[in-house]
């Protein structure tokens, strides 16, 4: 079987997810395509085009530069644009062709440092996975670039603990109060915020010496968590997945706390065990994961979680499960009574069901936008689950 | 100034003022995509065969449309395009997409990319075993591969070629001229109507084919034509197939270029072209009332507005009217008088990049400017524009009389421009 889609849209690509994560870092973001990544990207899945500028370009790569290997065109394109604008990294994404003709990144990216002076990396995008796997590969890259040669961390002077926020994308979190919400939370319980990787107010915070200088960090989705297992492994930050949804906020503090004692990294809502099959809330695995386990704390509810992001980042837990496929989602929802999901799975999605409405920017971009709530007010309850 | 995004006319060479480099995409959005142009053709269904990345943007501008009902994609997965036989992919998916269809469409627009011309897919292999199992429907032979647009032609133009492939020759000639090749239906009001029913022809454009059985019709026509530029291919190949005659009248900004295009018509009708001393000094009034009326606003046009920046800049400063940039990439091989009449007498106006790298960081606050076209209005930073692009149809002296009066309108009153020109294809449904 081929992997169709006869109605729904396909999640945001792996290209438009690293453009997004590295969208408010400084830098610039080339992905070598012919043409439309950028166009797809900054038209239905990202929200601060219009009015925030970030410098990502595709390199317009035609026919027989890539049939003749001339990678010159793309260096010196990169290397005029750095001259004139100076950003603070130079990020390379692939896309098809340059991936199937074995374009050498890596090399380029040593050319363009060493022309440059100006840090540049490889992000391996392919336009072949989703958006999660994008900013995944491109958060781990600008950590991995920004942390080289650095082996400290600094000295904590506050006596609070000081924590990272890793996986923040409007993808995710379109509605900005998510993060700023999140960050309020973070610090009325205690922790002192160093940054956020990386949107919102403390995005600018995400430079090399904060990102070794926290002693625990929160992934809040599946985005950030090859990047906080590299700070583990690293530096020797743990982390915690969770996301301080409705009900679930506390547990979540709480096991940030534990991490900064233990110096053990935990998946958050794994502690609280589901079962059953008729709810499902469908969409970022921790977002999705946290809610459902905030509902079955606070109200004995079983919810399954049908994640949607790429499963080799964070496989699904226990009774959930995790739909790629248009024919995955028509098998999940067959049997269910309620679901919880982006307004666009409601095609694939039997006719008598209740439907709660939870809009994801990854699944229908721009089209429900002004109803994408901030995820830490989001309550399934009383939206209606019960 | 920045010279790799702004040079005076005087110091620009044609066709390309700017040195390519990386490409930056304003978030202005109003022109049609093959999406949108495809969609035109009642009846039919899209399939597109790429990768998730390049997936995203066609069924979402099919979402904003509130037509995800007519679109459907086969997503090439890594080690599809890795380690398999990229024409049995692409075969077997989309016959499991038609297979998916309680009701098959009568027509299914097919969009292979870029992968399938270097992963050297069998097309016609694919074709012949789809029309073989699914004898009712047909199947129009696009593509999505940008890469080859720069070298070749655009996804644009063979899409709109494909659709009129698959129209069949008639041997019954009706007194009927098609208008085929745009996506604006053209200004009714213009003077071209007025010739073709003085002959009395009838006029057909797309929009007017409400099934795909009236569609199919296309081929009886006695004369067609084409005003804009990426639809010239088709509708030529189109005409010599079909044995139709065929005009390309461009929408003209120009006295002489406008007059040359309707007496050509004129003949292929077999009519007198009658005077048209009166529409031209109806014009120059137009215009020149215009100029009292906004004095000397700062105006700016953009290419996305109209295929002939560069002639209507041309038009509007000979009637005093202050224009001070256009905005376009590149300069059409049609506009090369233009360029050369703007060189010589007005020097100073400046020719603005969209798409070089500069162009994200460039100022955006002069809000002071009169823009003609969304880009120039983003680029600008301005409430008061002309919210058209592709000319709006606006054919002919009439249509430019409109034109003067919608410059006057965005003179007076202000638009939501952050709201307006983020929306995909202007003139389409948009549900964001």
């Amino acid at each position: 079987m081929r992997n169709t889609f006869r109605i729904l849209p396909v999640l945001t690509g792996d290209v438009s997810g690293a453009a997004s994560a590295l969208y408010e870092l400084g830098g610039m973001t080339v992905i070598h395509d012919p043409s439309g990544c950028n166009s797809t990207y900054n038209t239905h899945d990202e929200t601060r085009w219009y009015n925030e500028d970030s410098l990502i370009y595709i390199s317009g790569l035609n026919d027989m530069d890539a049939i003749t290997g001339n990678d010159d065109r793309f260096i010196n394109a990169i290397l005029d644009a750095a001259d004139a604008l100076s950003p603070r990294f130079i990020a390379l994404a692939n896309s098809p062709i340059p991936f199937l003709n074995g374009t050498d990144f890596e090399g380029i990216a040593k050319v363009i440092t060493g022309r440059t002076g100006i840090p540049c990396f490889y992000v391996s995008t392919n336009a072949t996975g989703d958006y999660a796997s994008g900013a995944s590969k491109a958060f781990e890259a600008y950590v991995r670039q920004m942390t080289s040669g650095i082996d400290k961390k600094t000295t904590n002077k506050t006596g609070k603990i000081r924590a990272g926020i890793i996986g923040a994308t409007p993808l995710d979190f379109a509605n900005p109060e998510t993060i700023a919400s999140v960050v309020s939370m973070l610090e009325s319980n205690g922790f002192e915020v160093l940054y956020s990787l990386a949107m919102g107010d403390l995005s600018e915070g995400a430079v090399s010496g904060n990102l070794v200088s926290t002693d625990v960090n929160l992934v809040i989705s599946s985005t950030g968590l090859a990047c906080a297992k590299y700070l583990y492994e690293s530096f020797g930050i743990p982390y915690v997945a969770g996301f301080p949804a409705a009900g679930f906020a506390d547990t979540v503090f709480r096991e940030l706390r534990n991490a900064f004692k233990t110096s053990k990294p935990c998946i958050s809502y794994e502690e609280i065990n589901r079962n059953g099959t008729d709810r499902i809330i469908a969409g970022e695995i921790v977002t999705a994961s946290s809610i459902a386990a905030g509902i079955k704390k606070r109200n004995d509810i079983d919810v399954r979680v049908v994640s949607v992001c790429d499963s080799s980042l964070l496989a699904p837990s226990g009774n959930d499960l995790y739909c790629h496929r248009e024919d995955d989602f028509i098998e999940a929802f067959k049997d269910a009574k309620t679901v919880i999901a982006d307004p666009l799975y409601k095609h694939v999605c039997p006719e008598n069901i209740k439907f709660i409405e939870l809009p994801h920017l990854a699944m229908s971009g721009r089209l429900y936008l002004k109803k994408i709530p901030d995820i830490t007010g989001f309550d399934p309850i009383k939206e209606g689950l019960l | 100034m920045d010279k790799t995004i702004a040079v005076k006319i005087k110091d620009a060479s044609f066709p390309a003022p700017f040195k390519a480099g990386l490409e930056f995409n304003a978030p202005v959005h109003g022109t049609w995509n093959i999406v949108h142009i495809g969609m035109q053709l009642p009846g039919s269904h899209q399939v597109y065969i790429c990768a998730d990345n390049c997936m995203r943007g066609v069924i979402m501008t099919a979402a904003e449309m509130d037509m995800l009902d007519r679109i459907s994609g086969v997503v090439l997965e890594e080690h599809e395009m890795v380690s398999e036989d990229i024409t049995a992919v692409t075969l077997e998916g989309i016959r499991e997409l038609l297979l998916k269809f309680d009701e098959l469409p009568p027509a299914v627009i097919v969009f292979p990319v870029c992968v399938h011309h270097f992963l050297n897919c069998d097309l016609e292999y694919v074709y012949s075993n789809l029309e073989k199992e699914f004898p009712g429907v047909t199947f129009i032979r696009a593509f999505m591969d940008p890469i080859m647009q720069k070298l070749h032609i655009t996804p644009e133009q063979t899409l709109r070629r494909a659709m009129l492939e698959v129209v069949p020759s008639s041997e019954r000639h009706e007194k009927t001229v098609n208008i085929l090749g745009s996506d604006m239906p053209l200004f009714k009001d213009s003077e071209i109507f007025d010739l073709i029913h003085k002959a009395g022809y009838e006029t057909r454009e797309i929009f007017d084919t409400k099934t795909f059985e009236e569609y199919m019709e296309l081929g009886n026509a006695s004369l067609n034509i084409c005003n804009y530029p990426t639809g010239d291919l088709g509708v030529k190949s189109f005409s010599e197939r079909c044995s139709i005659p065929y005009l390309y009248l461009p929408f003209a900004v120009l006295p002489e270029e406008i007059e040359e295009g309707e007496r050509r018509l004129a003949v292929s009708l077999g009519i007198e072209l009658p005077d048209m001393t009166d529409l031209k000094t109806g014009l120059d009034n137009a215009l020149d009332e215009l100029r009292a009326y906004i004095q000397d606003k700062p105006v700016a046009i953009d290419y996305t507005a109209h295929p002939r920046p560069f002639g209507l800049a041309y038009l509007l400063l000979e009637h005093g009217i202050n224009v001070k940039k256009v905005y376009a990439d590149s300069v059409s091989l049609e506009e090369e008088p233009a360029f050369g009449l703007l060189k010589e007498k007005y020097p100073d106006l400046l020719i603005e990049a969209t798409i070089a790298p500069g162009c994200r960081v460039s100022e955006r606050l002069d809000g002071d400017y009169l823009a003609i076209g969304q880009k120039a209005a983003w680029f600008c930073g301005t409430k008061h524009f002309v919210n058209i692009i592709e000319a709006k149809g606006l054919y002919g002296y009439k249509g430019l009389i409109r034109l003067s009066e919608l410059i006057k309108d965005a003179y007076d009153n202000e638009s939501d421009t952050e709201d307006i020109v983020p929306r995909k294809g202007l003139g389409c449904v948009s549900c964001i």
